[in-house]
């Protein structure tokens, strides 16, 4: 019962949080908009505007079929990039040579924006899903191999040395004791990698695709409207915000539970 | 002789030097005592304790269990640390039985193996708890219990109870005669506590420091329980503290000014 009036609480300050930012926001669109006439109405949409929007553009079916072709992309890129970024580490941790030089390159590839493959991928790949895909790939990977080198090195010496002496030696010893002790490490590069993933779909999606959310929001550039525009975004903020929740914060809080990092 | 140290050696070589930290080292270990190692933070203790468990290589001589010359870490020579070493991703009874499972045993099977010592160390009711929700002293007895339940020949233990308040670590030390005593381990005890050593052992090794090697090994043949106000362990210990502070000022003269004295 308590924790039921907890979780209604929660929510109930989470919709009050949200109502005042609206609020705000149409306050600011009719200061600025409607009275004193500062910013044209297609530079500055209101609450109204934007919703309007979104529903038509969920009743015309161009939203679902955009999410549905974005998430799709995603899912096979970010993929990919778990599969290569997992192999860069463990290369990186297995071979002192490799992790002398190719760290620091690793490193400096995670700088570089995605996007900056975009010609690569379209020389390559031509102007289809392939380049996309390699293009979020690439923006994720490096973040994971990072994260997959730094995790195992991390791990405190003491849990190898006890699991040494209990005769745990080889793949065994990655299995049962490295990779559960850097999971946190490793989680917290898969969310840091997620996001990566997600710029470089954006990103690519409004410089080549002929679907996707990121193609939406560039066609409702073309069309100057402002409206279109914003509710995208807003539909990119809360798919990102919803899969954080139902992925990434579950294990997050199910790691720290068991770690007993966090009493909330 | 279950276990020899047979001239064993350790230098640690960095660019600029060479430190000893022991040179020919003998020392034979009895089957089923329960032997102290003591001396001077430095003199090596710990670094012998490693050897003999196969963590870290002797740079001469040989560690002989059984005749056979030890070269990895094994199960049969099972480690017990300082910090209790356990698992935070583990529940208390999924640690116990960690090398159970390396070793392939069933899990039904090992899952009663481990409650039987989770008995043992009065932690029961706690099988089912994380590591980060028990206090200090029971973290170590739920090593402890994760030692026994690999019911290893060997079990060396570097300083166990060292970070523990002192009622907590009176408690363990009765609780450690009472199952060595049941199961008749060979024990390899790292302590720097004089009043540990007597009450526990029955030969204490002193060693060392500078060059690093054994000083004295003393028997001690007091009847058990022991009680640490008794006339005999009151005795025992003020013989072996004479030695140790020999050994302590050694170090401290070497470590601080000059002007030190004990």
């Amino acid at each position: 019962m308590q924790r039921l009036n907890s979780i209604l609480i929660g929510v109930f300050s989470k919709i009050l949080f949200y109502l005042i930012l609206i609020l705000i926001w149409e306050t600011i669109f009719q200061i600025g908009v409607k009275w004193l006439q500062i910013w044209k109405p297609y530079t500055f949409p209101s609450p109204a505007f934007v919703l309007r929007s979104l529903i038509k553009l969920t009743q015309s079916n161009v939203l679902p079929i955009a999410i549905a072709t974005s998430l799709r992309r995603i899912m096979i890129g970010y993929t990919t990039s778990i599969g290569i970024g997992t192999l860069i580490g463990v290369l990186m941790v297995s071979f002192k040579f490799l992790d002398k030089h190719l760290s620091s390159l690793v490193l400096g590839l995670q700088t570089l924006p995605s996007i900056c493959w975009l010609p690569f991928a379209i020389l390559w790949f031509g102007l289809n899903e392939n380049a996309i895909t390699f293009v979020i790939a690439i923006g994720s990977t490096f973040a994971i191999a990072m994260s997959i080198e730094s995790g195992i090195k991390n791990v405190n010496p003491l849990f190898i040395r006890a699991a040494r002496t209990m005769g745990s030696k080889g793949y065994k010893l990655y299995r049962t004791v490295i990779i559960p002790a850097a999971m946190p490490n490793i989680v917290m590069g898969l969310k840091q990698a997620w996001s990566f993933a997600w710029r470089a779909l954006m990103a690519g999606e409004m410089l080549t695709a002929t679907k996707g959310l990121g193609q939406v929001l560039m066609w409702g550039r073309d069309l100057a409207d402002i409206s279109q525009v914003m509710g995208v975004m807003i539909v990119i903020i809360i798919l990102g915000l919803v899969v954080d929740k139902l992925v990434f914060s579950a294990v997050e809080k199910n790691i720290r539970h068991k770690w007993g990092l966090l009493h909330r | 002789m279950v276990l020899v140290v047979n001239n064993v050696s350790k230098i640690f070589k960095s660019r600029s030097k060479e430190t000893v930290v022991f040179n020919s080292l003998n020392l034979n270990i009895r089957k089923g005592e329960f032997l102290c190692l003591i001396g001077p933070s430095g003199c090596g203790k710990s670094t012998l304790l490693n050897i003999i468990a196969g963590l870290e290589q002797a740079t001469e001589g040989e560690v002989l269990l059984e005749g056979k010359v030890v070269s990895d870490p094994g199960p049969d020579r099972i480690m017990m640390f300082q910090e209790a070493a356990l698992f935070p991703w583990l529940k208390v009874i999924d640690n116990v039985i960690f090398g159970l499972k390396i070793a392939g045993v069933k899990k039904g099977e090992a899952y009663k193996m481990a409650e039987r010592y989770l008995h043992m160390t009065h932690l029961s009711q706690f099988k089912n708890a994380y590591i980060h929700e028990l206090s200090g002293g029971m973290r170590q007895r739920v090593a402890l219990a994760r030692c026994l339940c690999m019911d290893a020949e060997i079990m060396l233990m570097d300083e166990p109870f060292g970070a523990l308040d002192s009622q907590t670590r009176f408690i363990l030390q009765l609780e450690l005669q009472k199952i060595w005593e049941a199961t008749k381990k060979t024990i390899i005890f790292v302590t720097h506590s004089v009043e540990e050593a007597v009450l526990l052992s029955d030969r204490i090794v002193l060693m060392s420091a500078n060059p690093g090697g054994i000083k004295k090994i003393y028997e001690i043949n007091l009847p058990r329980p022991r009680e640490v106000d008794s006339d005999a362990v009151v005795h025992q210990m003020s013989s072996v503290l004479k030695d140790l502070k020999e050994e302590v000022g050694k170090v401290a003269k070497a470590e601080f000014d000059t002007d030190w004295c004990l």
